[in-house]
């Protein structure tokens, strides 16, 4: 049984996906998003403002409100500076207690302690779980392994808006029968298409697939005299519920994650960075294949655009239930998931 | 360092053969013309002349000649 078309447009329901799903587990970063003391990631989801840093102590994430008059401590964005308060100067320490408030009468305090959340990482991915607990993360590394996927400081990064509910552009990913119709001037030409060979494995909470050029388009033996470690592949990998993984030709990695705004808004931010068979070959070359993809990601991101708020604004029509084909198995995984965790089975 | 030479290696690099190129070959209108080829000449010019071309290079030729003008012309720069 497929997600229902009203869970696609619907307020309450958004905001019990917000404390359910994104609680559970809410991608939060990279590596180098902390690669230095003070680095910091301030982000919104929901009503919760949460700022995770690398402290003395590791990484850990802080509720961003000011214990005085509730500012913004981090504001929204990255950076490097002091856990300090920009309007009268509170501080924080590593563990979310106060450190300094200048100025300040301690008898008019009685809250010294920031909220604090539960942070975990595996191989330089940062996962958040705004529900207090840990967020799983032990079927991450083996995605990571079967896609080839070894994240990596990123050499372009840029963010897209999307009128649609996030759920669509989930979907819009975790299929390939779409490649040949929306994909003319990106996937196509790269030899990836609808009848491409296709495998698929889905978990506990991710799934990944494996495409194949078809026979007839298949470029490995070209692509490996310019890059012997490389091949003719696109595999993708989907961690539930908002990041997706991808690695091309074993040349460039593809990180990005859905920030839900409302029922119909969503926030594609994506980063590109380089496996180590691009790693490897001559400058010119990982340049060259550096603006390839550039230019690839962004072609095929504004060709995924239209269709899903195309999409939208179906869904908010009347109209009649969804109907999955055999090639979008992946997207029936992603309903299952998603209908256990929202008590809809 | 002739322009028969380069005509070797490119032919070499996109994978036809040598007897269908010319210095006046348009060569991205050759029907196995791809972006791969794009990167085996990028490959070709800095194995085997160690000068760096671009894409965009690539893009503003349209002759094997064009090609060997740009190759040449940064080889002599470097020497």
């Amino acid at each position: 049984m497929s997600i229902e078309r009203r869970d696609y447009n619907d307020s309450n329901v958004f905001t019990r996906e917000l404390e359910t799903l994104f609680a559970e587990r809410l991608f939060a970063g990279t590596q180098s998003d902390f690669a230095q003391l003070d680095d910091y990631r301030s982000l919104r989801i929901g009503n919760k403002a949460v700022s995770l840093r690398r402290t003395r102590d590791g990484v850990r994430a802080f509720n961003n409100v000011c214990l005085h008059r509730n500012a913004l401590i981090d504001l929204p964005g990255c950076g490097n500076r002091p856990f300090r308060c920009s309007y009268h100067g509170w501080s924080y320490t590593s563990d979310g207690s106060l450190a300094t408030a200048p100025l300040a009468d301690v008898e008019c305090m009685t809250l010294r302690q920031l909220d604090t959340y539960p942070v975990s990482q595996t191989h330089g991915l940062y996962f958040l779980g705004l529900a207090g607990t840990a967020p799983p993360i032990d079927e991450v590394a083996q995605v990571l392994a079967d896609t080839g996927v070894v994240p990596d400081a990123p050499f372009h990064h840029a963010s897209l808006e999307h009128a649609c509910n996030w759920k669509l552009l989930v979907e819009n990913v975790l299929e390939g029968y779409h490649l040949s119709f929306v994909h003319a001037d990106s996937f196509r030409p790269a030899g990836f298409t609808s009848t491409g060979r296709y495998t698929w494995h889905g978990g506990q909470y991710t799934s990944w697939n494996d495409m194949l050029p078809s026979a007839a388009s298949d470029k490995s033996a070209t692509i490996q005299r310019l890059a012997p470690q490389a091949g003719h592949y696109y595999r993708h990998a989907y961690v539930f519920p908002d990041l997706f993984l991808s690695n091309t030709n074993g040349l460039v990695g593809f990180l990005s994650h859905v920030v839900p705004i409302d029922a119909a808004h969503t926030q594609l931010a994506w980063q590109l960075f380089e496996l180590p068979a691009l790693k490897a070959l001559a400058p010119a070359l990982r340049q060259h294949m550096k603006d390839e993809a550039i230019a690839f990601t962004q072609q095929a991101l504004a060709e995924d655009r239209v269709l899903v708020e195309a999409c939208q604004y179906g869904m908010s029509a009347e109209g009649p239930d969804v109907q999955l084909q055999p090639q979008e198995a992946r997207i029936r995984h992603f309903h299952a998931l998603y209908q256990t965790r929202m008590g809809h089975v | 360092m002739t322009i028969e030479d380069f005509i070797d290696k490119f032919a070499f690099a996109i994978e036809v053969d040598t007897n269908t190129l010319a210095p006046d070959t348009h060569f991205k209108t050759l029907p196995s013309w791809d972006s791969l080829n794009t990167l085996a000449v990028i490959a070709m010019a800095d194995a085997d002349y160690g000068v760096t071309v671009t894409g965009r290079d690539i893009e503003a030729a349209t002759t094997v000649a064009d090609m060997w003008a740009v190759v040449s012309s940064k080889c002599v720069a470097t020497e």
